[in-house]
């Protein structure tokens, strides 16, 4: 790769509003990160509160278009003895740290108390979201990539 | 064009800024906080996304919530509206960086305007009278005594880096003012950690009287007529009018010629107030608004152009409608704020009509007034040939405007319509202040 793509990707990238990129080619390879996305090591926390009601959704009164915010099934009916864990901030949702990291709640997988469950992304900003009690995840209600609002359910977990 | 635009705001302005996106062909993403799910605005608009709880300031007054929503959804642009982060050039600016349009002017404008001092030295500059006072800042009596026999008594002694009445003083002659520099100088100190005081000309009841401006950028200045906005309470303006019935041909041509060079020569983009205070055929810059503002449609009205269409417009480079050196002022309009004077569920809701009749309002029957914002649920705005019968129009709309299950102020309103000082146009800023103790909030005017 010369030094002129090389600048051309970096001016692209930090013009973007991407967070991570990686690209590979030519026997290259290269991975940019934004400092400020992961910056500390120990990411912005929430803690997820159980909450109990009717989801929150996104009311799209139209065909939604491509870029509209992904629509989501409104979990509104949970099984009895189930809480749901909804978002604290509108973001981008992500299951995992990064890319090639594995998920960190998966169905059936107890998380314990202080056990992050999910990253959302808002302003390049990863915002970790911690359980605030032990529970095994029952559903996962949103996809990875997905838009999340405030107060939207993310999981339906169950309390051990 | 855009195809898609977040409104950055709730209650009627979001209502008022989806309706003309509509007209324009521009989707709209409504942000709404968990106080507002059932609220019109997040019902209009064509993508409603849920930003925050009931407090501002984790939603509407959130920008990671704000910008992370405009760019999720695909948006172009972002409308402040008004109030919350209207004025904000830290918004404004966040918004340019994450590559969508700002419906306002640049955030360099805004800074600019925002600052008292620099702000009317630039109005001075470009040939606008500010309210006649020292230079700088007043240390004693004896540096106080000619500023204040030059400017002519009663003059304001204000704090320079105050605000809210705090450190102020109104001096009527030479041998008060010793000892209010004094207290000023002390009251300042102990509120904003500053104690430097300067001395202006204070204008008794002065008129509130603003110009509504729609600048393209390029130099190219609208100036859409003025309103009168002297009927306030506690600094909150409740009714409003277009034409002021204290400004003559004469003024409003200085006024626009002023107004015309300082928006141009800044490069102004977007809509925008200039405010000044007027006391007899004399008028004094106060300040730039930088933004729509609630009282837009009496312009709407006597000028028959859409405000916001043409401010969006600008923003997005395209041309005015309109042609910024043939705008004709018609007729008179008046606006009566429609204020919640408590919380609560609208039970039942009738809303007035006829012609020159215009209600924009969040409300329908069903709807939550939150006690977490502001307490204006609606405008009642009229048009007519001429004042008094714009005046008849609006009491007689007032009278078939029914909201029960919150209680509000159309009582009052109409109270201050029928006033003979009110009808007289004889009034300023201090007319709610001199009528407050003989206004009852429950009387039936008309009962029958």
């Amino acid at each position: 790769m010369d030094e002129k793509t090389l600048l051309a990707l970096f001016d692209k990238f930090e013009k973007s509003s991407a967070v991570e990129m990686k690209f590979s080619g030519d026997g290259n390879s290269l991975e940019l990160r934004r400092k400020e996305a992961f910056a500390s090591s120990a990411p912005v926390t929430f803690a997820a509160a159980p909450a109990a009601g009717p989801a929150v959704a996104i009311s799209s009164h139209e065909p939604p278009h491509t870029a509209s915010p992904a629509p989501h099934a409104p979990a509104a009916s949970s099984a009895p003895g189930a809480e749901l864990i909804k978002s604290p901030i509108v973001g981008t949702f992500y299951r995992a740290a990064s890319p090639d990291a594995p998920p960190f709640a998966e169905i059936g997988k107890k998380i314990s108390k202080g056990q992050k469950l999910c990253i959302i992304e808002a302003m390049k900003m990863m915002n970790a979201l911690e359980a605030e009690f032990d529970c095994v995840i029952e559903k996962i209600l949103l996809n990875n990539g997905d838009m999340v609002e405030f107060d939207q359910p993310i999981f339906e977990v169950k309390k051990v | 064009m855009i195809r898609r635009l977040l409104i950055a705001n709730r209650g009627e302005i979001a209502v008022r800024i989806i309706r003309t996106c509509r007209e324009l062909g521009i989707e709209t993403v409504a942000v709404y906080s968990t106080a507002d799910k059932d609220a019109l605005h997040a019902r209009l608009a064509d993508v409603a996304v849920c930003i925050g709880p009931a407090k501002s300031a984790q939603s509407y007054l959130s920008v990671p919530a704000l910008i992370t929503t405009a760019v999720r959804t695909g948006c172009e642009a972002v409308h402040p509206g008004v109030g919350f982060l209207s004025e904000n050039a830290d918004f404004a600016r966040e918004v340019k960086k994450a590559g969508l349009i700002w419906i306002g002017p640049d955030p360099e404008v805004i800074d600019m305007l925002g600052d008292k001092v620099v702000a009317r030295e630039t109005a001075k500059r470009y040939g606008l009278p500010i309210t006649p006072g020292s230079p700088g800042p007043i240390a004693n009596k004896e540096e106080a005594i000619p500023v204040a026999r030059q400017c002519g008594y009663p003059v304001i002694i204000k704090a320079a880096s105050g605000g809210g009445g705090k450190g102020m003083r109104i001096v009527w002659k030479d041998e008060d003012l010793e000892e209010n520099l004094r207290i000023a100088s002390t009251e300042a100190l102990a509120n904003f950690a500053d104690g430097t005081v300067f001395i202006e000309k204070y204008l008794q009841n002065p008129r509130h009287v603003e110009l509504q401006v729609i600048a393209d950028g390029k130099g190219g200045v609208a100036i859409m007529g003025e309103r009168d906005c002297s009927v306030q309470k506690n600094h909150q303006k409740l009714i409003e009018e277009s034409p002021s019935p204290g400004v003559t041909p004469e003024m409003r041509k200085k006024m626009s010629d002023g107004a015309k060079n300082l928006f141009g020569s800044l490069k102004y983009c977007g809509a925008g107030t200039i405010e000044f205070l007027v006391a007899g055929e004399e008028f004094f810059f106060m300040e730039v608004n930088a933004r729509i503002q609630v009282e837009h449609p009496v312009s709407e009205f006597v000028t028959g152009t859409d405000l916001i269409r043409e401010q969006i417009l600008v923003c997005l480079g395209e041309p005015m409608t309109i042609d910024p050196n043939a705008i004709q002022l018609r007729g008179w309009s008046i606006e009566a704020r429609i204020n919640a004077l408590a919380p609560g569920k609208v039970t039942r809701l009738e809303v007035p009509g006829g012609p020159g009749v215009r209600f924009d309002s969040f409300l329908y029957a069903g709807a939550t007034v939150s006690p977490h914002y502001d307490s204006m649920v609606g405008k009642l705005i009229v048009h007519d040939s001429d004042r008094n019968r714009a005046l008849a129009r609006l009491v007689r709309a007032l009278d078939e405007l029914k909201i029960e299950g919150v209680p509000v102020n159309i009582s009052i309103q109409r109270q201050i319509l029928t006033n003979p000082i009110f009808r007289s146009g004889h009034f300023g800023t201090g007319l709610y202040a001199q009528l407050e103790t003989s206004l009852e909030p429950g009387k039936k005017e008309n009962a029958k």
